[in-house]
């Protein structure tokens, strides 16, 4: 009994040295928790270290971010409480979060537009898919993501219903639909302008009259955040030039005046 | 009759060839699929060197044994502890407890991350949570793992107490040891080809547990990232490489473990316990 006792206790120790050993020194319950669309991973976690070692971050706050859907953001949020700052693809998210008053108005910081990605087959092929082309798709889900949403809204309701029913495999997030384009599982997806730069193979096409509509990158502070100004610089520091230039680089254009005028919504 | 020659040698080679098939395409699949992984990351070295050179990659890695060695150990002490009461003592309710315990193996893992989390934020419990910082922490890992790793410590000791007991024990009681005596001196020793077989089921759930760490826990870089989440991570964010390198680490360290606990219970358990090899 002696033995096993002993052999425990070194086991929970040395697991213990362990877990303390892989955790990050400047990581901890103070840092601030962004919760951020799965599509944005890209430009966010690049402005996730610019800030944590920016002269901006003069109380050495650290940054941690939640990657998943928007919708599903949400309900975790609702949940759990989890989250300082919503980071969503979709400015559409923000109206949401701030009609039910989880979040203030958001702070712009890109756009992007929706397009159609593939790798193997052609162009015309690929656009072949609004009018039951014989190729294979994967679809992203109108009430999981953003890009799902956006488009139903630009082809019509029942016609992306009709798509869905088409596609190959129906996908929560725009970088699952990208994963299966990249990797051959099928020929062509929906995904956003900038979804092509976090993979290296895949081409994109934006079919007539996808460009008029504009998905806006916003970035907003949960009113039950209990690290406000600290939240709130990392908000600046995404909307400063250094963070727009990070967007930039990842192929989103400068957000448009309309989406300024939500930022200028009186805050709480 | 020499059953070599006669209908039923026959009736047996057929017999023995449906399970030898069987095993061969079992084993062939599973081959596959760790061939599948290798394959794919060998179409990309260099990113799979960048994915395993990553700090996070790393840090998940101790994390991931960190957490699966502390789970393990106290789903052991729990379930055994849960099992030998079950087994031993009849009492009311025993039964609903008994029941209680195989829930965890069969509700889907994603419906205790769900649970977990509602439980520590959204009931008065959430006093708890606020001060011990469990949901989206290291500690919501190990809560994670612990919950299903107990059930399956449970399960496996309850079924070697459940033909131990009245025997060996019922003489010892008898000649006057306490409960406690015959527990630590005769059912645990008796006890310990089980024993390795529960850590090593409970390490290995703990090990690959994903659902519920992932709601429960959180997915964040660096924090609560264990090696199952970094694959979801890595196939987020569109490196297939990578998180095939990553689940290729996972195979590697089970199979290392899964040696481990062969030779320790062959060489040292089973045969200071008498049970045939």
């Amino acid at each position: 009994m002696r033995s096993y006792v002993g052999i425990s206790g070194f086991a929970m120790i040395a697991s213990t040295f362990l877990i303390l050993f892989a955790r990050s020194a400047n990581q901890g319950h103070d840092a601030v928790v962004v919760l951020c669309a799965a599509s944005l991973a890209g430009p966010v976690t690049e402005l996730q270290e610019a800030f944590q070692s920016s002269k901006l971050n003069a109380d050495g706050l650290s940054i941690d971010v939640l990657y998943r859907g928007s919708p599903e953001l949400l309900a975790l949020h609702r949940i759990s409480g989890v989250g300082d700052l919503l980071i969503a693809a979709d400015v559409h998210y923000h109206r949401v979060f701030v009609e039910t008053e989880i979040c203030d108005a958001p702070m712009p910081l890109g756009k992007q537009f929706p397009c159609l990605i593939f790798t193997s087959v052609s162009e015309k092929d690929a656009l072949s898919i609004l009018n039951h082309g014989g190729v294979t798709t994967s679809l992203p889900k109108p009430q999981h993501a953003a890009i799902g949403r956006a488009v139903a809204k630009i082809v019509g309701a029942q016609t992306y219903q009709r798509m869905l029913q088409n596609a190959r495999v129906s996908r929560e997030t725009v970088t699952q639909v990208a994963t299966d384009v990249s990797n051959g599982v099928v020929d062509v997806g929906c995904a956003w302008t900038t979804t092509p730069r976090q993979f290296s193979n895949l081409k994109n096409v934006v079919p007539p009259h996808w460009d008029q509509y504009e998905s806006q990158v916003g970035v907003s502070v949960f009113y039950a955040s209990q690290k406000r100004a600290a939240a709130n610089a990392f908000r600046k520091f995404c909307a400063s030039p250094a963070g727009q230039n990070i967007f930039a680089d990842h192929g989103f254009s400068a957000p448009t005046a309309s989406a300024k005028n939500l930022a200028s919504a009186p805050q709480k | 009759m020499n059953r070599s020659n006669g209908p039923s040698a026959n009736s047996d080679r057929r017999f023995d060839a449906v399970l030898i098939v069987a095993a061969v395409v079992f084993s062939t699949v599973l081959l596959a699929l760790i061939g599948a992984n290798v394959w794919v990351a060998g179409l990309d070295r260099i990113g799979v060197w960048e994915t395993l050179k990553q700090t996070e990659i790393q840090q998940a890695l101790w994390l991931s044994i960190g957490t699966s060695v502390y789970s393990t150990v106290i789903s052991l002490w729990v379930g055994t502890a849960i099992a030998h009461l079950i087994s031993q003592r009849q009492f009311w309710g025993c039964r609903f407890i008994d029941l209680l315990m195989d829930l965890p193996v069969f509700l889907p893992p994603l419906v205790i991350g769900i649970s977990l989390l509602i439980l520590f934020r959204q009931t008065p419990l959430v006093w708890f949570d606020e001060w011990f910082h469990i949901a989206f922490a290291v500690p919501a890992i190990i809560v994670a793992q612990t919950i299903v790793g107990t059930a399956f410590v449970y399960r496996t000791m309850k079924a070697t107490f459940d033909q131990h007991a009245g025997r060996i024990e019922g003489i010892a009681e008898t000649l006057g040891a306490s409960r406690w005596q015959v527990f630590s001196r005769i059912t645990l020793p008796a006890s310990k080809q089980a024993i390795v077989a529960s850590i090593a089921i409970a390490w290995a759930r703990a090990f690959g547990e994903f659902g519920p760490v992932l709601v429960f826990a959180g997915s964040f870089r660096g924090r609560t990232e264990v090696l199952p989440v970094s694959i979801y991570l890595e196939l987020n964010s569109g490196n297939v490489a990578g998180a095939a390198a990553i689940s290729l680490l996972m195979i590697l360290i089970a199979a290392i473990v899964l040696l481990l606990v062969r030779f320790t219970s062959r060489d040292r358990f089973t045969s200071r316990a008498g049970s045939p090899r």
